[in-house]
């Protein structure tokens, strides 16, 4: 027993008085049993020095504490309760130990000399022998790595569950945007429908008024066939504002310099579509600085459209080309030109169709929209397109407002 | 002297009614027919001055009739429609897109209901003038 704690002394012990080994301790443990233990283990003698190390403690501290007292221990490695605070003073597990109870599983984290911080399970248990506490015995768990990957996953959990949080937000969102739409037409489309179907009926009532004061030769009932007259005329303005009022508002026309507003929607798609790489190229030459009576509002809506459409349409480093020129009556034609990925010829006649689209996001009536307002110009809006190989889209509009 | 023809393609009854009884007190010759087929084939048989054509029609739409009309016979012919139309007759502005601009270019005139009487028999008058208002 002498010469196995002589040896384990002279090969760990760093000799003071205190830290010498306690040879009872060492004779009811085995060397080799202690050395090839799996797991880091310590034995502290009764004076509180660490007399024992084996191979898997050292590794996973980084240094060897062979002769270290307990408070030193605690001071070098820097010993955290399980939740990151620093342990002041004494390490709670020896302290516990030390006083003859054996502690079980501690969750706690130490820093190593190189400084990075291994968090453990650890238990401590007093040696008691022969009715006395001649020492205790520390033992860990590395659990770092394991911890790592547990958070990995929360966080993992976590970002996954706030990206579904923002995508069935968003979605809500457009859903409810595009009911609100819906509805919106569809009391457009219910009035506009009412309305055109008044119109029949009371032309008739119209007619027959008509030709009742034609037929009629009893002067006491012209003032009957006036009142109705008078209510007919009524009822066809409340019509015609019902009509009015469900369809897209008439254009306010102003003297509009066409160059500059389609600049102007080009720069205002370019900024909205900073991180596309997508160019745009202008040929406006030929417009010079004509001047054609237009909504400007109505007209550069039209134009972002076209020119949204267009770019989300191009492929990478697409380019957009916008085409300006004057016909030879009286129109400007403006051609918004696309090298994208095109529309089917089955999905082409339906692009202007409110509603209509293949696109994830939107409602489908950027195109209709478009359509209208063009239409309220006295223009037109046309489409030629192959799938695969671009789109072209041609607005033509009068320069002169029709009186 | 022989009457001047007139023939109105009008799905609604009464409407048509209404119409030849006026269009007849005028001294007009007046035929009727209620859905799109029997429209174009009356059309067809008979040498009208004037047509009055609804749009929306049963079997055969009203824009289909007038371009068979203007291709093959000398008739006039007077659209009256329930679509909203700016200015009236003559050069009316399309708002409604469901009039195309064929329409707009092939007809002699364009009259929405509910439409003005006066008006109506003004351009009858203008475009199928009866043999005694010349002298």
């Amino acid at each position: 027993l002498e010469k196995v704690a002589g040896a384990t002394a002279g090969r760990k012990s760093r000799g003071s008085g205190k830290r010498t080994i306690n040879g009872d301790l060492m004779s009811i443990m085995s060397d080799e049993v202690l050395t090839s233990f799996p797991e880091p283990l310590m034995l502290y003698n009764s004076h509180g020095a660490i007399v024992y190390v084996n191979g898997a403690a050292t590794e996973s501290l980084g240094f060897d504490p062979t002769g270290m007292l307990r408070d030193e221990m605690t001071a070098k490695v820097k010993l955290h309760a399980g939740d990151g605070t620093e342990i002041e003073g004494r390490d709670t597990i020896s302290e516990l130990a030390s006083h003859g109870r054996t502690i079980r599983n501690i969750y706690y984290s130490f820093r190593r000399p190189g400084g990075d911080v291994r968090r453990t399970i650890g238990s401590a248990a007093p040696i008691e022998y022969a009715g006395e506490t001649i020492g205790m015995i520390i033992t860990w768990h590395d659990v770092t790595e394991q911890i790592k990957s547990e958070e990995l996953v929360i966080l993992a959990r976590n970002n996954l569950e706030k990206l579904l949080e923002e995508r069935s937000l968003e979605l809500f969102e457009s859903q409810k945007s595009v009911q609100r739409q819906n509805r919106l037409s569809d009391l457009g489309k219910l009035a506009a429908t009412v309305a055109h179907e008044l119109r029949n009926p009371l032309g008739v009532i119209r007619t027959a008024a008509y030709n009742l004061r034609r037929k009629n030769t009893d002067p006491a009932l012209n003032g009957h066939l006036a009142n109705i007259d008078k209510k007919i005329e009524e009822s066809s303005r409340i019509i015609n504002n019902l009509l009015t009022f469900s369809r897209l508002p008439e254009p306010k026309f102003l003297s509009v310099k066409l160059a500059d507003l389609l600049i102007e929607c080009i720069d205002s798609a370019k900024k909205a579509y900073r991180k596309v790489p997508v160019r745009i190229q202008r040929r406006l030459r030929r417009l010079g600085s004509r001047e054609i009576d237009a909504d400007p509002d109505q007209i550069r809506e039209v134009f972002l459209n076209l020119l949204s459409n267009a770019i989300e349409a191009s492929k990478d480093k697409g380019l957009v080309v916008v085409t300006a020129f004057c016909d030879d009556e009286g129109n400007v034609l403006v051609e918004v030109k696309d090298e994208g990925i095109g529309i089917g010829e089955s999905s082409i006649k339906r692009v202007f169709d409110p509603f209509y689209t293949k696109k994830a996001k939107g409602a489908g009536l950027g195109l209709s929209i478009c359509r209208e307002l063009v239409e309220l110009h006295g223009g037109s809006i046309s489409i030629i397109s192959k799938q695969g190989s671009g789109t072209t889209l041609t607005v033509k509009l009068p320069m002169e407002r029709e009186k | 002297m022989s009457a001047v023809k007139v023939l109105i393609i009008e799905d609604d009854r009464e409407l048509s009614e209404e119409l030849a009884d006026l269009l007849g007190s005028e001294g007009y010759s007046v035929d009727a027919a209620s859905d799109g087929i029997e429209g174009k084939s009356l059309a067809d048989s008979g040498d009208y001055s004037l047509v009055l054509l609804d749009l929306k029609l049963p079997l055969m739409d009203g824009s289909d009739i007038l371009c068979h009309i203007k291709e093959r016979c000398q008739a006039h012919v007077i659209v009256i429609t329930g679509k909203l139309l700016k200015g009236g007759t003559g050069g009316a502005r399309v708002r409604d897109k469901t009039i195309d601009f064929t329409i707009l270019e092939t007809a002699d005139g364009i009259l929405e209901k509910p439409f003005d009487v006066e008006r109506l028999m003004d351009t009858v008058r203008r475009l199928a003038p009866l043999s005694g208002d010349t002298s």
